[in-house]
C-alpha cells in the first residue's frame, strides 16, 4: 500500500517546519527537548520494524538503544576515538546485538520471543550497572559532543544533524518497507509456514530484521549519548521499555506514521508530568490500557481504518494486462525425458504410527503426476517430508538430479520445489495481490542496501513484478479480486489464490495438495486448463486430489498410496482397472 | 556436607515460592494461552497486604492471609475480564501481553502509592528457634513454606485430576473450542483458573514475606521473572513441572549465590533463562506450547 501525496506533503512540511524551529529563537531547553524527541522517534521506528512489520514481540528494545549509547560512550571517553566514529560504532554494536538476539531466539516463538527480549533487557541493565569498565551504576557522565574536523556542533547544529539522520533513516525504512525485504518481514508475521514454502527463510528474515532494527536503535542510543552528554543504566530500564510500548501502541504499529505520532504524544505527556514522576508510570499504563480499549490499532491505525483512510492511504491503481500474458517460454521437448523427482524408500514414523513405510515414486519432467490414496494413507506426510516441513526417517530423495540430504522448507522452495498446503495458508490480513507478490520473493531484488535506496531500476523491476502478479491472478480468474483482503474470499477462491501464489514463484516442481477442494465446477475446469497450460510450458506438477474425475482426466501418471505404502503406479486408465487399487481405494467391486 | 544440606533447605524454601508462582502461570496459560505477566506482582501485592493488616493493623495472621488471598483473587478476576475482553477482539498476542504487562505496572505503582515505596520488614510467621536438621539450621518459616507449597500443589493437582471443574480446566487446556461443544462453560473455566491462580498468589505472598524478609512494591517483576524461569525449566502446563522447576531454580540460585561475586547472580540467572530458552524452547519437561501458542489462538 502506498501513502498518498497528502501524507508525503505532510511529512515534508512537518520536517521543514521542525527544521526552522531553531531559527525562531526559542530557548535552548526546547531545542534540547525536540532533539530528544527526534532521537526517540528513530528508536521507535526501529521498534516498529521489528514489532510492527515482522510481528516479533520485542519487549526490551531499549537494550539495543543502551548498547549503542554505551558503545559510543566507551569508545569516545575511555578510548578517545572521535565522536563521529563513535556514533558509527554505536550503530555497529546495535547491529551486532540485534544479530545476537536473533541467534538466541532461533527457535523461540510468539511469547517466548518476548520473554527472551525481556531477559535480554534485564541482562543488559545488570551488566551496565555492575560492570566497572562501563562505569557501573555511575554510567558515563561526561561524554563529549559532536565535532567534525575542529568544527564543534552547538545545540542548534546538533539538532539539524539529528533531524538529518532521522530523515535519512525514515527514507531508508520507507524504501525498505515497499521492497521484497519489507514484504518478507510482513510474510513471517502473517504466516511463517506459507512464507517458508515460497522461499522466505523465517530465521534469515528475523536475523535481517533484528540487524536493521538493532542498527537503528544503536544509532539512536549513540545520538542520545552525545546529545545529553551522559549515558546511564536507566537507558536499559524497564520503565523506558514501557514508554516505548505506550508510544508504539498509542501511535499504531506497522504503519509509517504511527511511531511519529506515538512519540509526539508521549513526549508531550512527559513534558507535562515531569514534576510528577511517581504518577508517570500509572499515567503511561492507563494510556496503554485505555488506547487498547478505545483504539485497537492506535491513533494512526484507527484513522486508517476509518472513513478518513482515503485521504492518507491510496490503493494502487491496477491495470490488468489481460492482453499481454507473459507466458513462460515453452521448453523444447527433449529427446529423452529426465526425472524431476526420484523418491526411494522414504519412511516416516510418528509415535507408534508408521505414516510412510518406504515409499518409491519417480516423476518425469514436464508431466502431471497424480498422488492418490484413501484418507490417512500418507499423501500429505509425503509432501511434508519432500518439502522439508517434516524430516524423513529413512529414504533418498533426488530432486532435479541432485540428492536432497536434509530438506528445509525455504531451501526446497529456492531449489525449485514449491507447494500449496492442504488447508489454506494465506497471509491473512493482506490483500490478494500482496499475497501473490509474496510468491515473487525469490525473483525480486533482495539486496539490503539496494532495498533501502530509491534506485529507479529496482522500482521498475518492482513494477514489472506487480504486473506479473496481476497476470498470474488473471490466469486463475481472480484479477478482479486483486484489491480485496484475502480473508474476504470464499474458500475455493482462496485455494485458487494459493495456486496463483505458488505459480508466481515459477517453480520447476509444483506440489498441489488437494487444490480442487471447495472449487465450483467452472473453477475446476479453469484449474484443469491452467495446469495443462503450465505442463506445456515445462513445469512438473505433483497433484494430490480426491476428486477422481479431475485427477484422471489430467494426469500423465498416478501413484497410489495405502497405509504408507505404494500399492500401484502407472498410467491413469491402467490404475483405474488395477484390482488392488479398486479394492483398497474404491471398495470391492460389485459383480455385474 | 552440612553446608550442602543447609543450601539445599534454603534453596527448597526459596524454590517453593518460585514453584507456586510457576503454578499460577501454568493454570492461566493452560486455559487461556496467556502468560500473565502480572503474576509476580500479585504475589508482591499479597505480601504487602498481609504485612499491613497483620503488623500495622494488628489483625490475627490467619485472617490477614485470608483477606489478602480474597483481595488478590479478586484483582486476578478483574485482570481476567480485561484480558478476555482484549482477546476476544484482537488476535495478536501483543495485545494481551501489553494488557497483562500494563496491569503489572499499574499494580506496582498503585501499591507504591498505597503502601509506600520503602520495603516493609516482614516478621516471622512462626517465630521460634531455628530447626536443626542434620548439621543444618533453618527457620521455621522456611519449613512452613516448603510444607505449604507441597500441600497446595498436591491439592491443586488432585483438583485438576479428580473434580469436574478440574477436568473442565484440562479440557479447556486441550482446546478452547471442543469443550464448548460439550457444554462446558469455557468462559467460567477461564475465570476460575485466573481466580485460582490469584488465590495461589495470595498464599504465596504470605509465605514469601519471611523468606525474603521484606515486602516491597518493586519486587513484582523479579518474582514474576524468576517464576517464569521455573516454568521454563519445568515446562508449561504441568503441576509436577512447576514443582520441579521451582525447586531446582531455588537450589540453583542458592548455590550460585555462594559461588559468584556479589551482583553477578542476577545477571547469571537472566543469562541462564536465555540459554535455557535457546536450548529447550518449550522447557525441559514441557510440550511444545510455543508452536501452539503462535498458531491458532482462537479463544474468544
Amino acid at each position: 500500500m502506498r501513502t498518498t501525496r497528502l501524507t508525503q506533503l505532510m511529512f515534508v512540511l512537518g520536517i521543514g517546519a521542525v527544521a526552522l524551529i531553531p531559527l525562531s529563537g526559542v530557548n535552548q531547553f526546547w531545542i534540547f527537548f525536540i532533539t530528544v524527541s527526534i532521537v526517540q522517534a528513530i528508536l521507535l521506528a526501529s521498534l516498529n520494524v521489528t514489532l510492527g512489520y515482522a510481528g516479533l514481540i520485542s519487549l526490551g528494545h531499549n537494550a539495543l538503544y543502551a548498547i549503542g549509547g554505551y558503545a559510543t560512550a566507551y569508545f569516545t571517553v575511555s578510548i578517545g576515538l572521535p565522536v563521529g566514529f563513535g556514533i558509527l560504532l554505536g550503530l555497529a554494536f546495535g547491529v551486532l546485538a540485534g544479530i545476537a538476539l536473533a541467534l538466541t531466539t532461533l527457535r523461540a516463538r510468539a511469547v517466548y520471543f518476548g520473554i527472551i527480549t525481556l531477559a535480554f533487557l534485564f541482562l543488559t541493565f545488570e551488566t551496565v550497572s555492575k560492570w566497572e569498565v562501563l562505569g557501573s551504576f555511575r554510567g558515563f557522565p561526561n561524554i563529549p559532543g559532536l565535532s567534525v574536523g575542529g568544527y564543534v556542533f552547538g545545540r542548534n547544529e546538533y539538532y539539524w544533524f539529528a533531524l538529518g539522520v532521522f530523515v535519512l533513516a525514515m527514507g531508508a525504512l520507507q524504501q525498505l518497507s515497499s521492497s521484497a525485504i519489507g514484504r518478507s518481514f510482513v510474510a513471517i508475521r502473517e504466516n511463517e509456514a506459507a512464507a517458508a514454502s515460497l522461499g522466505i527463510s523465517p530465521f534469515g528474515t528475523k536475523t535481517l530484521n533484528l540487524a536493521v532494527s538493532g542498527g537503528l536503535a544503536g544509532l539512536a542510543g549513540a545520538l542520545f549519548a552525545h546529545l545529553s552528554g551522559g549515558i546511564f543504566p536507566e537507558a536499559a530500564s524497564f520503565t523506558n521499555a514501557l514508554r516505548l510500548f505506550v508510544a508504539i501502541v498509542i501511535g499504531g504499529t506497522g504503519t509509517f506514521a504511527g511511531p511519529l505520532v506515538g512519540i509526539a504524544i508521549i513526549s508531550t505527556v512527559d513534558r507535562f508530568t515531569v514534576n510528577w514522576t511517581t504518577a508517570q508510570p500509572i499515567i503511561f499504563s492507563g494510556m496503554l490500557l485505555g488506547s487498547l480499549v478505545l483504539m485497537r490499532f492506535g491513533v494512526v491505525g484507527t484513522i486508517l481504518t476509518s472513513r478518513l483512510r482515503g485521504l492518507f492511504l491510496r490503493l494502487p491503481e491496477l491495470e490488468i494486462p489481460v492482453e499481454n500474458f507473459k507466458r513462460t517460454k515453452r521448453r523444447q521437448p527433449r529427446a529423452k525425458r529426465v526425472n524431476v523427482l526420484e523418491v526411494m524408500g522414504l519412511a516416516k514414523r510418528f509415535d507408534g504410527v508408521q505414516a510412510l513405510a518406504g515409499v518409491d515414486l519417480s516423476m518425469e519432467e514436464g508431466t502431471i503426476h497424480g498422488l492418490i490414496g484413501p484418507n490417512g494413507s500418507g499423501k500429505t506426510t509425503l509432501v511434508n517430508c519432500l518439502t522439508g516441513f517434516l524430516h524423513r526417517d529413512r529414504g533418498r530423495v533426488v530432486f532435479q538430479g541432485r540428492e536432497v540430504k536434509r530438506a528445509r522448507p525455504h531451501a526446497m522452495a529456492r531449489a525449485g520445489m514449491v507447494r500449496i498446503f492442504q488447508h489454506p495458508e494465506t497471509f491473512g490480513r493482506l490483500l490478494v495481490i500482496q499475497n501473490v507478490m509474496m510468491g515473487l520473493h525469490l525473483r525480486s531484488d533482495r539486496n539490503l542496501f539496494r532495498c533501502m535506496l530509491p534506485i529507479p531500476s529496482r522500482r521498475r523491476s518492482e513494477q514489472e513484478l506487480l504486473g506479473d502478479a496481476l497476470s498470474v491472478l488473471s490466469r486463475v480468474g481472480l484479477a478482479d479480486r486483486a484489491l480485496l483482503p484475502v480473508g474476504s474470499l470464499p474458500y475455493g477462491e482462496q485455494r485458487l489464490l494459493e495456486v496463483a501464489r505458488a505459480m508466481a514463484a515459477r517453480p520447476q516442481l509444483l506440489i498441489l495438495d488437494e487444490p480442487a477442494t471447495g472449487l465450483t465446477s467452472i473453477e475446476l475446469v479453469r484449474l484443469a486448463d491452467l495446469l495443462r497450460e503450465l505442463r506445456s510450458s515445462g513445469m512438473s506438477i505433483l497433484l494430490i486430489e480426491h476428486n477422481m474425475e479431475f485427477v484422471m482426466g489430467l494426469v500423465d501418471r498416478v501413484t497410489v498410496l495405502e497405509r504408507g505404502e505404494c500399492i500401484a503406479a502407472g498410467e491413469p486408465d491402467l490404475i483405474q482397472r488395477d484390482p488392488a487399487v479398486v479394492e483398497a481405494y474404491l471398495g470391492e467391486r460389485i459383480p455385474a | 556436607m552440612d553446608v550442602a544440606i543447609q543450601q539445599l533447605l534454603v534453596g527448597l524454601s526459596l524454590g517453593s515460592i518460585y514453584a507456586l508462582i510457576a503454578l499460577g502461570y501454568s493454570l492461566v496459560f493452560s486455559t487461556m494461552r496467556v502468560v500473565n505477566f502480572a503474576q509476580g506482582h500479585l504475589v508482591m501485592l499479597s505480601s504487602l497486604i498481609v504485612v499491613t493488616l497483620w503488623v500495622d493493623r494488628g489483625w490475627p495472621v490467619g485472617l490477614a492471609v485470608l483477606a489478602s488471598t480474597v483481595i488478590v483473587a479478586a484483582v486476578a478476576l478483574l485482570l481476567e475480564r480485561a484480558v478476555s475482553l482484549q482477546k476476544s477482539a484482537a488476535a495478536s498476542p501483543l495485545v494481551w501481553i501489553i494488557t497483562t504487562l500494563g496491569a503489572a505496572i499499574v499494580i506496582e505503582n498503585v501499591a507504591a502509592i498505597i503502601f509506600g515505596k520503602d520495603p516493609k520488614p516482614f516478621p516471622a510467621l512462626v517465630p521460634g528457634p531455628l530447626v536443626r536438621i542434620g548439621g543444618a539450621a533453618v527457620t521455621r518459616d522456611s519449613l512452613l513454606a516448603i510444607v505449604v507449597a507441597l500441600a497446595l500443589m498436591g491439592i491443586i493437582d488432585q483438583f485438576l485430576k479428580r473434580s469436574i471443574w478440574g477436568k473442565a480446566v484440562q479440557a479447556t487446556a486441550y482446546s478452547p473450542w471442543v469443550p464448548r461443544l460439550m457444554g462446558i462453560p469455557v468462559g467460567r473455566v477461564v475465570a476460575i483458573s485466573f481466580a485460582l491462580s490469584g488465590a495461589i498468589a495470595g498464599v504465596t505472598g504470605a509465605l514469601m514475606g519471611p523468606v525474603f524478609r521484606d515486602a516491597s512494591s518493586n519486587l513484582g517483576l523479579q518474582l514474576g521473572l524468576l517464576g517464569f524461569i521455573a516454568v521454563v525449566i519445568g515446562g508449561m502446563g504441568s503441576t509436577v513441572g512447576a514443582l520441579v522447576g521451582g525447586m531446582s531454580l531455588g537450589v540453583l540460585q542458592t548455590v550460585l549465590r555462594g559461588q559468584l561475586p556479589p551482583g553477578a547472580g542476577t545477571a547469571a540467572i537472566f543469562l541462564a533463562l536465555i540459554v535455557l530458552l535457546v536450548l529447550r524452547p518449550s522447557g525441559i519437561f514441557g510440550r511444545d506450547w510455543g508452536r501452539q501458542a503462535s498458531g491458532n489462538e482462537g479463544l474468544a
